[in-house]
């Protein structure tokens, strides 16, 4: 049997299969360097970028709960200028398609960064994150219409870049926040970020987060994720990125099933750091398995 | 920084509650400095989820050993290897001890199950023939002391200290430190410390008050364990850095505690 293509396309770029990183789970990739060969993930997306550097949140920043994790990193970032500097020199050596998150509190901020971005010939596309639950004000893009809206039509403006959506989970209906992206010009949305929640210490009867509150990752989040993914795809065209919990491929195949088009792995890589390319290896047997040719065959094909 | 698979030797309970695992893996153990880590695997499932950290208590060629106390679901798992088991590894991470040029007086100060990194460290202290290294190991009770025959063995004269007055004397090792020094005004070593935070600051603050430098391995909890997520972060005077990456051995001095 010939070789199945894993190739997908979100908006105008082209991945090499629907296996990508997730934003603040893998740096910009070079600390994962010796551990995996980068050049075979479908995309690295980079930890986002603010416009000015951010010393982020208060420790203990993480703490593993039951099937997941809680963090509340809160955006801790060197600024635009110095991700230019001190990271775009070692993704330029990487064979791979590279997404660099951003995020802001102000619109114009947002347009700032991705107007310095959209000169880099490197970055292959822009993640706006509107979703951050861990940074005061974090959330006001993703949980209206129409100021989720607003950004991305002023990081349309700014880059020519494909732009990928990520949508919070923690909003009344992801939905509806996909479709004003969608009518606003996103290429993609991928989603979800983590769920807000928190964690406390009973000795002591302090929240166990320095911020009290952090976004919930890994395998408990899964099926609220999946649900989330099921019915966005079901409301807009664009290409959908799924993510929320995926530990293995066949985690990765329920999203696409669902009519995810990409995914993003994000706490699985810290339990395992090749899982990227595991998941990648685990759905091209599927494929070959099941006689499917084309990864695209399996985006929504869901049955009812 | 490898991720390989690492062979059970031996693993037994050395005490009520700790446990010693010897591990064969030659290409971590040859790279393994005292005070860097490794992270386990511990276990398939998604209960425990993230890798557990742990400091390399001894190394030679091919493997090491990890000292842990059974303290929740991942060391709890690792408690149940058997000889001949695997273990998935990442390692080694971070910046161990640094043995400052030309020094040869040190003193170890460990606190509970803090002494796990430190033996390693001992070891190599050891050889160093010009100069002498004292130990002060301290732990809640007797039954939380752990470690004293080795550094005995090794030619490490140590001093111990307990809460409980059950074993040395009745009180914190820091006390035995800040007293060791005020008699051996001369012997300016460098210290080097691991244990509970207050234990680590109260070190840094009897060296500072000295003049003298001080070393403290810090924990936090580790997610990736690789610099990438921003997790382990401590404050320091300047700004956050992450245990996993410039630590987890820090100068004492840069610690805001």
């Amino acid at each position: 049997m010939v070789k199945p293509n894993l190739k997908v396309k979100i908006g105008g770029l082209e991945l090499k299969n629907p296996v990508t990183v997730a934003s603040g789970t893998f740096g910009s990739g070079e600390e994962y360097r010796k551990l995996v060969d980068l050049n075979k993930i479908g995309a690295i997306v980079t930890k986002s970028v603010t416009l000015k550097p951010r010393e982020g949140n208060p420790p203990p920043r993480v703490v593993e709960t039951p099937s997941g994790m809680l963090n509340s990193i809160g955006l801790q970032n060197d600024g635009i200028d110095a991700f230019i500097k001190d990271k775009v020199p070692f993704l330029n050596k990487v064979k791979t398609a590279v997404i660099v998150s951003i995020a802001a509190h102000r619109v114009e901020d947002y347009a700032a960064i991705a107007g310095k971005l959209d000169k880099i010939k490197r970055v292959d596309a822009i993640e706006i994150n509107i979703s951050c639950p861990n940074v005061e004000g974090g959330l006001e893009f993703a949980r209206e219409p129409g100021s989720a809206a607003a950004v991305v039509r002023a990081v349309r403006r700014a880059s020519k870049k494909p732009v990928i959506t990520k949508l919070s989970p923690n909003v009344k209906d992801i939905t509806e926040i996909a479709m004003a992206v969608e009518e606003a010009g996103s290429d993609a949305v991928s989603l979800v970020n983590t769920f807000t929640g928190m964690a406390i210490d009973i000795d002591t009867r302090r929240p166990v987060l320095g911020n009290v509150v952090g976004g919930l990752s890994g395998p408990a989040i899964k099926p609220i994720a999946l649900r989330m993914a099921w019915e966005t795809a079901k409301k807009v065209k664009i290409p959908i990125i799924g993510m929320g919990g995926i530990m293995c491929y066949e985690d990765a195949l329920e999203f696409i099933i669902a009519g995810a088009s990409a995914v993003q792995i994000g706490t699985a890589n810290f339990v395992n750091p090749r899982v990227a390319v595991e998941i990648i290896d685990g759905i091209e047997e599927y494929m070959r398995k099941e006689g499917i040719k084309n990864i695209k065959e399996l985006t929504g094909c869901l049955k009812r | 920084m490898i991720q390989g698979t690492g062979k059970v030797i031996s693993n037994r309970k050395i005490k009520p509650g700790y446990c010693l695992m010897a591990v064969k893996c030659q290409p971590i153990a040859k790279k393994a400095k005292p005070g860097q880590f490794l992270t386990i695997r511990c276990g398939d499932t998604d209960t425990p989820l993230l890798r557990r950290p742990f400091g390399f208590h001894r190394i030679n060629a091919s493997g090491f050993e990890i000292l842990y106390e059974i303290k929740g679901k991942g060391t709890r798992f690792l408690s149940g290897l058997k000889p001949g088991g695997m273990i998935d590894l990442l390692g080694p991470l971070g910046n161990g001890f640094t043995v400052p040029k030309g020094r040869k007086n040190f003193i170890i100060l460990a606190g509970g199950i803090g002494v796990a990194p430190l033996a390693s460290l001992a070891d190599a202290l050891a050889k160093i023939k010009s100069g002498k290294t004292y130990a002060i190991l301290g732990a809640r009770s007797r039954k939380n002391l752990l470690c004293v025959e080795h550094f005995g063995n090794i030619g490490i004269e140590t001093i111990v200290a307990t809460d409980d007055g059950s074993c040395g004397e009745k009180c914190f090792a820091t006390d035995i430190l800040n007293s060791f020094l005020s008699v051996k005004k001369d012997f300016r070593p460098v210290i080097f410390a691991c244990g509970p935070r207050g234990m680590l600051k109260a070190a840094g603050r009897i060296a500072e008050k000295r003049g003298l430098e001080c070393y403290v391995s810090l924990e936090e909890n580790i997610a990736c364990g690789v610099g990438a997520c921003l997790g382990c972060a401590i404050k320091t005077g300047s700004g956050y850095k992450l245990v996993c990456k410039d630590g987890p051995v820090f100068n004492a001095k840069e610690v805001i505690w």
